[in-house]
């Protein structure tokens, strides 16, 4: 199984890292309890940053699409094939519509609703 | 003329023979066989300096080392003539300066390589690179027997110098004094052998398959040195015990000749220029970092 990223692409590296990993659960090329290589070793293979193989890696580790075992290194989870299949950026995209179609709908303004927003992720990260 | 004698002036002409002629023409060849098969003008990407770069390259390599095989026969000579030898005055450490000197022609390849690389990432403009989504281990190149057969190796001649030493083993003494330095080479090794499974791809456009087959041999050829580290302070340090360091210069010699047949000679051996992937260096080659 290939990884292929394009360094110039729209999407960002870690994004497509993420989508290309799914894709190849979703089509059998990689299956559960298959080893993945190390974030050094894919970073340098693919002439990036460690933090950015890190960061994929983590999102897929949070979708239950990975699962690190501590030293003994990451593996495809046992559920990836079920969790590859679902979009969690998809759900966001589709649950902040519903919110803003419903604040839009009460009359709150675009500039409101940019600033609420920010503030609620300000407080959150606090 | 004892028969010490004759073996040690017979394995230092050897030593003079297979570095800095053997090893030199074969590497030559190679170096000529790429630039004929693989012309600038079809694979471009694999020259990425001015042609005339290479062509010096070559030449100051040959002269180099045909410098080094005639001081080589000079030393010889001077050993011979002057029957060094006999009085004792051979240290060991005539065969390993030599050595260092017939080190240097690849030296200057290895570091003309290096610059090459360096030269191939600054003008090189992917916008896609690829890698293999496969784990790689130590064993995936190296078989578990061979690396055990250097852990054990390794593990014995520890054990053999401080027998040697009566055990004497405290802060200054001889034996800590070896085992140190001899476990600062294996970790000189081993920091070598993780630089490679797990470091920076440094030709850019070279495929997965190739760098693995690069790998095995480095790895295997590091191996294979070890064990020959170990077992060349195990006899030092008999010789050294039982009083014959007469055997010392030739037994360096005869053990430099044995690490330079596992890494240069494993790697000729071993490597084909045919099997390896070069169309990767051709410019209509994909835009793409292997």
């Amino acid at each position: 199984m290939e990884i292929i990223i394009d360094i110039e692409g729209p999407q960002p590296l870690f994004s497509q890292l993420v989508e290309q990993i799914k894709s190849a659960v979703l089509s059998e090329e990689i299956n559960p309890g298959d080893a993945l290589p190390s974030i050094r070793q894919l970073a340098n293979d693919l002439d990036l940053n460690n933090k950015t193989v890190a960061k994929a890696y983590r999102l897929l580790e949070r979708d239950s699409v990975i699962q690190t075992k501590g030293y003994r290194g990451t593996y495809i989870h046992p559920d990836a094939k079920k969790n590859s299949a679902i979009d969690l950026n998809e759900w966001v995209l589709r649950k902040l519509s519903e919110t803003i179609k419903a604040l839009k709908g009460a009359g709150v303004t675009d500039s409101e609703i940019r600033n609420a927003f920010s503030t609620v992720m300000n407080n959150q990260k606090n | 003329m004892s028969v010490i004698e004759i073996l040690f002036y017979t394995a230092f002409l050897s030593q003079i023979f297979l570095l800095s002629f053997y090893f030199p023409r074969k590497i030559q060849n190679r170096m000529t066989q790429v630039m004929t098969d693989y012309p600038p003008a079809e694979y471009p990407r694999l020259y990425p300096k001015p042609i005339d770069y290479y062509s010096n390259s070559h030449r100051a390599y040959r002269i180099i080392n045909q410098v080094i095989f005639i001081i080589g026969l000079m030393i010889l000579s001077a050993l011979f003539v002057w029957d060094y030898m006999s009085d004792g005055l051979v240290s060991p450490m005539i065969p390993w300066a030599y050595f260092m000197v017939q080190m240097m022609p690849l030296l200057y390849l290895e570091l003309s390589e290096f610059s090459c690389f360096k030269q191939m990432r600054k003008a090189d403009l992917p916008t896609t690179r690829k890698a293999e989504l496969i784990p790689r281990h130590l064993f995936d190149v190296v078989s578990p027997t061979l690396f055990t057969g250097a852990v054990l190796a390794y593990i014995a001649a520890i054990i053999f110098v401080l027998y040697i030493n009566n055990f004497a083993f405290y802060w200054g003494s001889k034996a800590l004094l070896t085992i140190l330095i001899f476990t600062a080479g294996n970790l000189f090794f081993a920091g070598i052998i993780f630089w490679n499974l797990y470091g920076k791809k440094l030709d850019p456009y070279q495929t997965g398959k190739d760098r693995i087959k690069l790998m095995k041999v480095t790895v295997k050829s590091l191996i294979y040195v070890s064990i020959g580290v170990s077992i060349f302070i195990t006899i030092t340090q008999a010789i050294n015990r039982y009083d014959m360091d007469i055997l010392e210069p030739l037994m360096m010699s005869l053990f430099l000749q044995f690490i330079s047949l596992a890494s240069i000679g494993e790697r000729l051996q071993t490597l084909r220029i045919e099997e390896f992937d070069l169309e990767v260096y051709k410019n209509d080659a994909a835009n793409q970092k292997p």
